[in-house]
């Protein structure tokens, strides 16, 4: 029993660091679906068929992956934070 | 044309004879079926409501959504007045408490802290007993599994939603849960877009864990039914003892799995509640 309490600390630590980074690829997918789709919407409503599409997906591909390189960035500094930490 | 149409009826017919009962078995239907009694017709609720005609259908899923509901609430009022007794739990008492304070000693309070634990403990425990509870009739013979239809778990990841915004919000305020979101070192003309990407990302959360628990419920049932369904697609007697060794095998992983997603829905919950309370981390 001891044992298994034991293992789910160490799953809920894991959990805990990983948290951030959950949604991360969703987050990515969804990001140019939904620029994708403001794009389509605009396109429809004035008539400048393939004006706003191509706009808003190349926006929308560039703020995706802008935004997935700063949390995985964010990751890497934190980590050398903490061997700082270690050793000093 | 003609001729492509008839080659697609044909293999249509083909796939309703051969795997079109598995998908009976899955999806939400009017009847509840007692197979070799015969079969109970469901009743469909009409009324009106603000000038729209609403037809609500009380199906297979919603009669066991409601015993799961009941079960639950009967579990717990037992348990509730064996502590009027005396203190010391015994039998049914025992084993609840035994899962409760797990849920409170090793979940919550490391994922979102000690001081909010009696504060999140009663409905993430209501979370986990009642997707257990749904797990679990699924696989009681006549049984349908809830939490094999998305709207179901559709329902549940969005109260987990509105639980965890409330969380941050009454935290760290309106302005600073919204400003908490965006990451440092953005460049000001970018603020606003990436702020949309944000919100976004909030919603992507509740999502994962709405597919996560449909799939997982959804795949068990259809991996035992393929496994029966062999008898009588190859038909031969002779594939039914490995077939039914299997598919026993895969019933008995399939009640871990009603544990372990009922634990997993119950953990991320806590941990996304956690993430949205202490944002600077």
């Amino acid at each position: 029993m001891s044992k298994f309490l034991n293992n789910q600390k160490k799953v809920i630590e894991g959990y805990k660091k990983i948290g951030p980074y959950l949604g991360l690829g969703t987050q990515l997918a969804a990001t140019v679906i939904l620029m994708v789709l403001i794009g389509y919407w605009l396109d429809k409503k004035f008539g400048t068929s393939p004006l706003w599409i191509v706009l808003f997906s190349i926006l929308g591909m560039f703020l995706a992956i802008y935004n997935f390189i700063i949390s995985v960035l964010k990751l890497s500094k934190k980590e050398k934070g903490c061997k700082d930490k270690l050793n000093s | 044309m003609n001729y492509h149409e008839e080659i697609s009826d044909t293999l249509q017919s083909i796939a309703q004879e051969k795997s079109g009962w598995i998908i009976d078995h899955l999806v939400d239907s009017n009847v509840l079926d007692f197979e070799p009694f015969g079969v109970l017709k469901l009743p469909t609720i009409h009324f009106e409501l603000f000038g729209f005609s609403i037809n609500l259908p009380i199906t297979k899923h919603v009669i066991f959504l409601w015993l799961a509901g009941l079960i639950v609430s009967i579990l717990f009022i037992i348990t509730a007045k064996s502590y009027k007794k005396s203190l010391v739990p015994t039998g049914l008492a025992n084993l609840i408490e035994m899962i409760i304070l797990f849920i409170r000693d090793e979940i919550v309070k490391p994922t979102i802290g000690e001081k909010y634990v009696n504060t999140f403990t009663p409905f993430l425990g209501t979370v986990f007993f009642f997707i257990l509870t749904c797990n679990l009739l699924g696989l009681l013979p006549y049984g349908a599994t809830a939490t094999s239809n998305i709207s179901v778990t559709g329902a549940l990841a969005l109260i987990s939603f509105i639980v965890i915004q409330f969380a941050g919000i009454k935290k760290n305020g309106i302005i600073g849960y919204f400003k908490g979101l965006i990451p440092h070192g953005v460049p000001v003309f970018l603020l606003p877009i990436m702020f949309v990407v944000e919100i976004l990302g909030l919603f992507t959360k509740p999502f994962a864990l709405m597919i996560r628990l449909f799939a997982n419920m959804t795949a068990g049932h259809v991996v035992i039914l393929a496994l029966l369904g062999l008898i009588f697609i190859l038909k031969t007697p002779f594939i039914s003892p490995v077939s039914i060794l299997f598919a026993l095998f895969i019933y008995l992983l399939e009640l871990l799995v009603a544990l372990i997603q009922a634990y997993i829905f119950t953990m991320l919950s806590s941990l996304f509640i956690g993430m949205a309370i202490h944002q600077e981390h």
